[in-house]
């Protein structure tokens, strides 16, 4: 039998090889005025008597001070459907959860893995807060989380990504999926309405506000987000069987400096490794592995190595050739064609200079 | 002194306490009120808008501030000679439109000295000159044209965003 489309294997190289990504996230501008800020308004009136100017006169002002919206967003960062083996263990699905509201607020983030028209259940294992740069999840560098137990405090507009981590029982067939849905609860709706559940009773609807509860000062007041017809705070991911299943794991194994040590400072010259391996019983086909390298890095001409062996730079002959690196879109590429779950990993390397 | 000169200084003493009384209790007395513009969409897709107190306010929401001004004195104010002003508050913008007032005309400003109707705010672009955009303006100002006789008041208003 063979298994997957390009597409998503493409998308899996791509993904899991982002070096740099990290550094452009949360740049995004202030999405409302912060709660607590006052709104203070006083008019003033000039008028004549008797063709005479009389002192003008003003309103006493009107201060109005800001509520605290909650609002948060969920979002499924996979992509599409995210590749599995049966059984396997410690999947990965990627979440990322912003608060759109205007104060601070704490987040209990909670996943489900018994999604009713999910199909198969994932046996969920753990979650993780992404918190140490890298993007990606690394076990041991990046934050395990228990709901409840260090939830995050979001600025307004700041993001968290969400790692779950779930295992896939076994016998399960050829695209069969399974869903794990995630939500994020505002501490103040946790602690106002004693729910975190919004298919409970006690969960507020939209406009719902709670005096004295907002960041500064102000009530708190449940957003458009919360609404459950909506469910916006809610996002689901899915697993879907695959008999080819790809997984890339970059590395950067050396790094020399122009001075002979091992600092990235421009000039250092970096060693990259794609390792590229296809498990499972099927086969993956017209497997692409892709790497567009960032904006600060430079790539060195004919370091590409596939299995040690050297690959040239050139995409000649046109239909033949189809590894190498192509300047215009800054894409290191290597064609594997069809690769049968099993094979012995790809190694793909190629040396970068930071500018 | 004469009886005469007694007289003339009583009659000053007398102009000073009405110079400070006039100071102190202005004619024209203006009230500043808030709501909260509540729009509801119906079950048959009629949108309803009605003014709310504005005891709730998050980013997003439309606020009017509503002005009434009264003679409180004993004077008619002069026809054509009472000036409006008010600022749009920091963080909100003018919602387009909305600025009312009978008997008065309207105009807006960019810099707060300035005072035009909108055709006549023009903003400079990439060095093509095109109208100013509502959420441009940072003042209204109304012009009331009646007089306003002892007891009478008007009302005038505007609304903003929060941002």
């Amino acid at each position: 039998m063979t298994a997957h489309s390009e597409v998503p294997l493409w998308r899996t190289v791509s993904v899991a090889v982002c070096a740099l990504c990290s550094l452009y996230v949360d740049s995004v501008a202030a999405l409302g005025t912060d709660a607590g800020v006052s709104i203070s308004n006083t008019a003033t009136v000039a008028y004549e008597i008797a063709g005479a100017a009389q002192p003008p006169v003003s309103s006493t002002p009107v201060v109005t001070v800001v509520d605290e919206l909650l609002d948060a967003v969920a979002v499924n960062d996979n992509g599409g459907n995210v590749p599995v083996s049966s059984p396997a263990t410690g999947a990965i699905l990627q979440f990322t959860v912003t608060n759109t509201g205007n104060g601070p607020e704490i987040y209990r983030i909670v996943a489900e893995d018994n999604v009713a028209e999910g199909g198969f259940d994932p046996s969920l294992t753990q979650l993780y807060l992404e918190s140490n740069a890298i993007p990606g999840l690394q076990i041991g560098g990046d934050t395990a989380y228990v709901p409840g137990t260090g939830d995050p405090n979001l600025a307004e507009d700041q993001a968290q990504v969400v790692y779950v981590s779930a295992d896939i029982g076994a016998g399960l067939s050829q695209n069969d999926i399974g869903d794990i849905a995630l939500r994020a609860i505002a501490q103040t709706i946790i602690n106002q309405a004693g729910t975190d559940d919004p298919d409970a009773v006690a969960w507020p609807t939209p406009g719902t506000s709670y005096a004295g509860q907002g960041d500064g000062g102000g009530a708190a007041v449940v957003g458009a987000s919360n609404d459950t017809a909506n469910l916006l705070i809610r996002t689901t991911g899915r697993y879907e069987v695959s008999n080819a299943v790809v997984t890339v794991v970059k590395t950067a194994p050396t790094v020399l400096d122009p001075f002979g040590g091992t600092t990235v400072v421009p000039g250092s010259v970096i060693t990259y490794q794609l390792q590229v391996s296809v498990a499972g019983t099927g086969t993956a086909e017209a497997l692409v592995i892709s790497d567009v390298l960032p904006a600060e890095v430079s790539y060195v001409a004919n370091s590409l190595l596939v299995d040690g062996v050297a690959e040239d730079d050139d995409f000649a002959p046109a239909g033949v050739d189809e590894s190498g690196f192509d300047a215009g879109s800054s894409t290191v590429s290597v064609d594997r064609g069809d690769v049968t779950g099993g094979s012995p990993d790809v190694i793909v390397t190629f040396q970068v200079t930071v500018l | 002194m004469s009886r005469s000169l007694r007289k003339i200084a009583r009659g000053v003493a007398f102009l000073g306490l009405a110079a400070l009384s006039a100071a102190a209790h202005a004619q024209l007395d203006v009230a500043n009120t808030i709501k909260k513009v509540h729009v509801e969409v119906t079950a048959d897709g009629t949108v309803q808008r009605k003014l709310v107190a504005a005891d709730r306010i998050i980013p997003g929401d439309e606020l009017r501030y509503q002005l009434t001004f009264t003679n409180k004195g004993e004077a008619a104010i002069d026809a054509g000679t009472i000036v409006i002003t008010d600022h749009v508050p920091e963080h909100t913008v003018y919602v387009d439109g909305t600025a009312s007032g009978s008997d008065a005309q309207i105009l807006f400003s960019l810099d707060g000295e300035r005072y035009a109707s909108p055709e006549q705010l023009l903003v400079e672009r990439d060095g093509e000159q095109m109208l100013a955009k509502a959420e441009h303006y940072t003042a209204v100002r109304w012009v009331y044209a009646p007089a306003l006789l002892p007891g009478e008041s008007a009302e005038v208003a505007f609304n903003v965003r929060l941002q």
